[in-house]
């Protein structure tokens, strides 16, 4: 593990991985702050741009956007009252009442510390778990991985959303796409129709790109309609400081919020807008219970308190360690944004899943520095540049959409000099766009398109060496039990506490 | 708005049995190849059905879900309903027709002395005009069939 933990680190202060690091941040900062844009159009765009790197540079540079988008987005929400992210949606809560009584600059500096503490202790968290996970993940072979690639992918798509069903066929039809091209085990093409195009098979970059980044821009032109004509207020800098010593005067609810982040964040599939509205909801029972007992610093939530910015943003940098848990370990994204982070895994030649933990520990701990380490360095760079920042919010939607259309197409074409990739973004983009209009989970079918292969292979494996009965194995029973589990464990839970207030009167 | 779910999910199913069926008969693809995206579109088949009668279920109380409801149960219980979800036809009638006949007028017209943005155009226009009336087709099964059951 010390091996590990030096080669992480090593691997961190290359310089290549420190300018990418320093150059990802603002961009996932802006893309924050543009409402619209997520994390997972950051990720979608930079995507294009990490072939051809080392896996840790790549990896890297796709985290570091990814991770502060949330930071930036927490501007928008206080300023603006609209979420800059869906993870900030929490703070508009207690943002919007905040600007309206002019304490905006607190409430900044409130959020942007809170942020970067929660981002902090969400890698203190990963630090501590991956250890604890690694001699597990050496425990598992052909019959586990499959049983958790395969159950994986049917609990994202069913976790999270309004119906699972959509979320179950969108999974199916990512895996249906990933069975095109040559097939690992007999080498023979499928589906490729006597066209050249389709003997590779899909590719990785088009799919991200069209669900992910097309969608989105179409949104972001929507959404900027919307807010056309609204102001924008300045805060100072004293101000902004006050706040930022708003979550070490509430050290107990920051904690506490970055660990419903981490928790919320190891559960695959959940979505990232859960873990703030559960950290402000207990912040906010907490705040009432001690109002009853005479205690707390009289902040009604709802009203403009700095303790319901705390609490969801603690908790929304926070999920990004516990998310980056399972993916590292299980090669299970824990949020959206983490699936599209496993792409980048094979786009960099790295295969996702438990055996990535016992071969790359150095890169595991590598980008948990890279997480600390940028949340650090996005609250240095709002700090400096929110007023630059706000800025970007007034340049017109005509000029943004087009010019962030053309990155998507140079992206797609750039990978590897295809025409027809191009044409794969906008039929994808098609897709991505229906799919967000009905309501079909994008990231299911992502996932189900990059685990598809591993499921394929491992399952041929499982079969070759222990025939059927590989569903037998008590590695296999054990992972069906924890899934199910963690599926169900909301009923579950409300079962045990009927039986146990029944048993108790 | 739930009629384009619908033939979406049918487009969806048709393309993949269509697919396996290609790979299994007319390429000769060994079970080793062709059975896992088979099980694949069959998991996809059988979701989208559950899909579609939830949303006609949904619908149930509109005159028109009500017909759509009426419909796919007795496209259910039919063999030959059956076959029309699982066959390649809805994706032939949206996508087969309109390309193939656009690039053959396209190559028609340029091989009668057209020039190059001519054919384009005129395939680009066969394109247009066949894809509507594609679509028209498509919706006969989903639109005009309950007015017959009925």
């Amino acid at each position: 593990m010390l091996e590990a933990l030096g080669g992480g680190i090593a691997l961190f202060f290359d310089p290549t991985v420190l300018l990418l690091v320093a150059l990802a941040v603002p961009i996932g900062l802006v893309m924050g702050v543009l409402p619209g844009l997520s994390g997972l159009s950051a990720l979608a765009l930079l995507l294009p741009f990490v072939y051809g790197l080392q896996p840790m540079s790549g990896l890297a540079f796709l985290l570091a956007a990814h991770a502060v988008v949330s930071t930036g987005g927490s501007l928008t929400a206080i300023v603006l009252g609209i979420p800059g992210a869906p993870a900030n949606a929490a703070t508009v809560i207690d943002g919007a009442p905040l600007r309206e009584q002019g304490r905006h600059g607190e409430a900044i500096g409130a959020a942007l510390a809170a942020s970067g503490l929660g981002g902090i202790i969400g890698v203190v968290a990963l630090v501590a778990l991956l250890p604890l996970l690694l001699p597990v993940v050496k425990l598992f072979g052909a019959p586990e991985t499959f049983t958790l690639a395969l159950l994986g992918v049917i609990c994202i798509a069913i976790i999270g959303r309004e119906d699972p069903l959509r979320g179950l066929i969108a999974a199916a039809l990512g895996m249906f796409l990933a069975t095109f091209g040559w097939q690992r085990i007999t080498g023979e093409p499928r589906f490729w129709l006597d066209f050249d195009y389709l003997l590779d098979g899909m590719r990785l970059v088009p799919i991200v790109l069209g669900l992910f980044a097309v969608p989105e821009v179409i949104g972001l032109s929507v959404e900027a309609a919307r807010r056309n004509g609204e102001g924008r207020r300045e805060s100072s800098r004293a101000e902004v400081s006050h706040g930022l010593l708003a979550p070490f005067r509430r050290p107990a609810l920051a904690l506490r919020s970055s660990l419903i982040g981490v928790l919320v964040g190891i559960v695959p599939g959940v979505g990232g807008e859960t873990a703030p509205f559960l950290a402000y909801a207990a912040a906010k029972k907490r705040a009432a219970a001690r109002a009853a007992t005479g205690g707390g610093d009289n902040e009604v939530f709802g009203r403009g308190a700095i303790a319901g910015i705390v609490a969801p943003e603690c908790s929304n940098n926070a999920k990004e360690g516990g998310a980056l848990l399972t993916t590292l370990a299980l090669g299970l994204p824990g949020s959206a944004g983490m699936a599209v982070l496993l792409g980048g895994f094979l786009i960099l030649g790295l295969e996702p899943g438990p055996d990535f933990l016992d071969a790359h520990m150095d890169i595991a701990i590598g980008l948990a520095i890279t997480l600390a380490i940028a949340n650090l360095l996005a609250v240095i760079v709002m700090i400096a540049c929110a007023p630059l920042m706000l800025r970007v919010l007034a340049v017109p939607a005509h000029f943004l959409s087009p010019a962030i259309m053309v990155l998507v197409v140079i992206g797609a074409y750039a990978v590897a000099n295809e025409p027809y990739d191009v044409l794969a973004v906008f039929l994808f983009g098609l897709l991505g766009w229906f799919m967000r209009a009905y309501g079909y989970s994008r990231p299911a079918l992502l996932l189900g398109f990059i685990l598809a292969p591993l499921i394929e292979t491992y399952l041929h494996i499982s079969l070759r060496s222990h025939g059927f009965s590989f569903v037998l194995q008590p590695g296999v029973l054990a992972i069906v039990a924890f899934l199910l589990a963690g599926l169900f464990w909301s009923r579950l839970w409300a079962l045990l506490r009927r039986w146990s207030s029944r048993s108790g009167a | 708005m739930k009629q384009t779910e619908i033939v979406f999910l049918f487009v969806v199913c048709a393309a993949a049995v269509a697919l396996c069926l290609h790979g299994w008969l007319v390429v000769g693809q060994g079970p080793i190849v062709i059975l896992p995206p088979a099980l694949i579109a069959l998991a996809l088949v059988v979701l989208s059905a559950v899909r579609v009668f939830r949303t006609l279920k949904i619908t149930e109380s509109t005159a028109e879900g009500a017909l759509q409801l009426a419909y796919w149960q007795a496209l259910r219980g039919s063999f030959l309903g059956l076959l029309w979800c699982l066959s390649a036809a809805p994706l032939l009638l949206l996508l087969g027709y309109p390309i193939g006949l656009a690039v053959f007028a396209a190559v028609y017209t340029r091989v009668n002395g057209a020039g190059a943005f001519a054919a384009v155009l005129t395939g680009g226009l066969a394109f247009a005009v066949v894809w509507v009336v594609a679509g028209k087709l498509l919706a006969v099964p989903l639109v005009l069939l309950p007015g017959w059951l009925s």
